[in-house]
């Protein structure tokens, strides 16, 4: 989702500036890696992460009401654990 | 329209909004009214099914999608409904969400000896949420905002990461650690610079977790039918941009490199010790499901059914 991508770029941006400090010393870092360089190996790549783009109403109730506004049949996925947190 | 939503209460529950989905779930891919219900439906917004399946197969799921998709169009607009069956909920986590305090989404992933993305499970990672409340938010912020200050981020926080989200899920769901298994837990912001009201801080911390297999978090969903021994230590790094006049969170990234020991019934473990990685990003609340531990969350402000 737009957001989702969004928050992403500017988790980049902060990391790679905001850690420098104001006196210019070298960002701190974690077993040799920067936090920027840290956030560029875990966020998942692009193909991995396309399911998360999918505008997913949260709720099977919400899902349901939003289908009969737009007289559209309901995409509904389920797990143990909710789709978009933990499962 | 596509939705999303967690099965265990909707297969068990008996409001109007668990009554329409185990309607047509037990018709479904497994079918009757017992066992599990996970996988995708396509319905009608009259709550008739149309296809189903559960798999891990993408050509499976798009054969399911397309096969759903002729169901409709051959459906009357009579026949499809317009007017949704009751989906009222009894009670739903969701309406908790912080608005007005701080929510971090987590990716959690595999690392290899090197630290880099495990190949073994490279595309795989699990999502969290972790909430604070406006009061709680408090605890991330330094009371002197002053460049070159630091502060302990608030035990609170530190904690709530430690017991819940500094673990190891990335697999399957894992069990949470109870208060007394955190052996220690510290986070502390230091005050990088200050233009006005926005103060932007350095965060360094570390943890450590050990259950000896003994469950002290009470009788409920969680509750374990054997011991599971095990251990969490993490290293932290991250940074928070805050209005200190507004008292308010901005911007938060936070990494932890996770050591674990032990395994768990459900987090698909094959070994007996690994190393994790997992980001944490604050987004907006009212993109979040709930926390994976919500209904043993320290949080008094979070409404229980």
């Amino acid at each position: 989702m737009t957001r989702w991508i969004s928050a992403g770029v500017v988790a980049m941006l902060l990391s790679a500036t905001a850690l420098s400090g104001s006196s210019g010393e070298p960002p701190p870092t974690l077993h040799g890696r920067t936090h920027a360089a840290w956030v560029d190996v875990l966020r998942p790549e692009k193909e991995q992460s396309r399911w998360l783009e999918i505008p997913w109403l949260s709720s099977f109730g919400e899902g349901l009401q939003a289908a009969s506004r737009q007289e559209m049949p309901l995409l509904l996925w389920v797990m143990n654990g909710h789709p978009l947190g933990c499962t | 329209m596509s939705a999303a939503d967690e099965v265990w209460r909707l297969q068990r529950g008996d409001d109007a909004e668990c009554r329409t989905f185990q309607s047509f779930a037990k018709v479904g891919h497994y079918p009757g009214a017992a066992g599990t219900k996970q996988g995708i439906y396509l319905v009608t917004p009259g709550g008739r099914l149309l296809a189903s399946a559960n798999t891990l197969s993408p050509a499976e799921v798009l054969a399911t999608l397309r096969s759903g998709l002729v169901s409709w169009n051959e459906l009357s607009p009579q026949e499809r409904g317009t007017d949704p069956p009751p989906v009222d909920s009894r009670h739903r986590w969701e309406k908790s969400r912080p608005g007005d305090g701080l929510v971090l989404r987590s990716i959690l992933r595999d690392l290899g000896p090197d630290l880099a993305i495990d190949p073994e499970t490279s595309g795989l990672f699990n999502l969290d949420h972790a909430w604070f409340s406006s009061e709680e938010v408090a605890g991330w912020l330094p009371k002197d905002a002053t460049p070159g200050t630091t502060y302990p981020v608030s035990d609170l926080v530190i904690r709530r990461l430690a017991r819940f989200h500094l673990v190891d899920n990335v697999l399957g769901q894992t069990l949470p650690f109870a208060d007394e298994e955190i052996v220690a837990a510290s986070l502390e912001g230091r005050v990088l610079s200050r233009e006005g009201n926005r103060v932007t801080i350095a965060l360094r911390g570390k943890t450590s977790a050990s259950a000896d297999g003994v469950w002290r978090l009470g009788d409920n969903d969680w509750k374990p039918t054997q011991p599971w021994p095990r251990t969490a230590t993490t290293e932290l790094l991250g940074s928070l941009v805050v209005d200190v006049e507004a008292g308010s969170i901005e911007e938060l990234s936070l990494v932890a490199l996770l050591l674990w020991t032990g395994h768990t019934r459900f987090n698909t473990r094959r070994t007996e010790s690994g190393q994790v990685g997992i980001l944490f990003e604050r987004v907006p609340a009212d993109q979040s499901v709930a926390p994976a531990f919500v209904d043993i969350y320290d949080a008094s402000w979070i409404e229980k059914p």
